[in-house]
């Protein structure tokens, strides 16, 4: 049976590592992501989920209901994110100025893989940030409307709005590269 | 990869997600740099609550064994000193009997009565 968030933030208080990496690993994809749509590089995203497990093993007593720790965290992962960005801006800039050129050649399915990871990040970080968080959740994460909106700080209503923006968007932006993607069905 | 479902139009972004190495990376260093041996050896008022429990016990416990030593060291002086005085007048009267009777103990007699050869 699988340990409830609160229960493993009980132990977390007492000092219990093990709990806590039972908790890094459950959330650590939604906190990427969000941390991706916030940062728009990996490398800054793995960086600024390390700082925001860290805040969040510090300030676990801060947790006010451990039943929500997933939301708890998300704060911690976004206002984590934005600290970083702040280190950031000029990197960013570049980012978006590469963003309309040639991805490097590759030929195995694992360059494959990575020229459409690279294609669809170049794609992300043309997005509104809300925008980029919420379709993240939503489509990659599975979060439905409420979890995001209450993870987010907005109402349901944004968050449909901001997902559906951010997929015509994103098919505005990949346009013809999607028929070169293999097939998902 | 713009697979969007036949039900709600979902963007297939998964090549997004972090893949399996990142998560162990991140995951190893966050716990590598876990100050839990801290916390849990010089605990504070935030610390778990039977070890705080303990660190408020601990002034309050060296008081009670300090005087519970000075109690048991001046009990023990007294009846020691109670104990040799009533041996002197035994060993006086016994010795004081022996003369009267000029009689010659045996080494049995010496040693009960003089209880070893230390006196």
């Amino acid at each position: 049976m699988t340990e409830s968030d609160a229960s493993l933030v009980a132990r977390v208080r007492l000092g219990d590592a093990a709990a806590f990496e039972v908790l890094m690993r459950r959330h650590f994809r939604a906190a990427y992501l969000v941390a991706l749509a916030r940062v728009g590089e990996r490398a800054d995203a793995e960086d600024v989920c390390q700082e925001a497990f860290l805040r969040s093993w510090e300030r676990i007593h801060e947790c006010r209901e451990p039943e929500r720790f997933a939301a708890w965290l998300v704060r911690i992962v976004r206002n984590t994110a934005l600290n970083r960005r702040e280190y950031l801006d000029v990197r960013t800039s570049e980012l978006l100025d590469d963003s309309t050129a040639a991805a490097p050649s590759r030929t195995d399915q694992r360059a494959e893989t990575l020229e459409l990871r690279d294609t669809l990040q170049r794609a992300l970080v043309q997005l509104p940030v809300v925008q980029r968080e919420v379709v993240l959740m939503h489509d990659v994460e599975g979060w439905q409307h409420a979890d995001v909106a209450a993870r987010l700080g907005i109402s349901a209503l944004m968050s449909r709005r901001h997902l559906s923006d951010a997929r015509k968007r994103l098919r505005a932006i990949l346009g013809n590269f999607a028929t070169l993607m293999p097939d998902h069905d | 990869m713009t697979d969007e479902t036949k039900h709600d139009g979902r963007l297939d972004l998964d090549a997004l997600a972090p893949t399996e190495a990142e998560t162990e990376r991140v995951v190893a260093a966050v716990m590598a740099r876990l100050p839990y041996r801290e916390r849990l050896e010089t605990p504070t008022g935030d610390g778990p609550p039977l070890i705080d429990a303990m660190a408020d016990l601990l002034p309050s416990a060296w008081i009670a064994a300090a005087a519970a030593l000075i109690t048991a060291g001046s009990i023990l002086a007294v009846t020691r000193g109670r104990a040799a005085a009533g041996s002197d007048a035994t060993l006086e009267g016994t010795v004081a009997s022996w003369t009267a009777e000029q009689h010659v103990p045996s080494n049995a007699e010496l040693l009960a009565t003089f209880q070893g050869y230390h006196r």
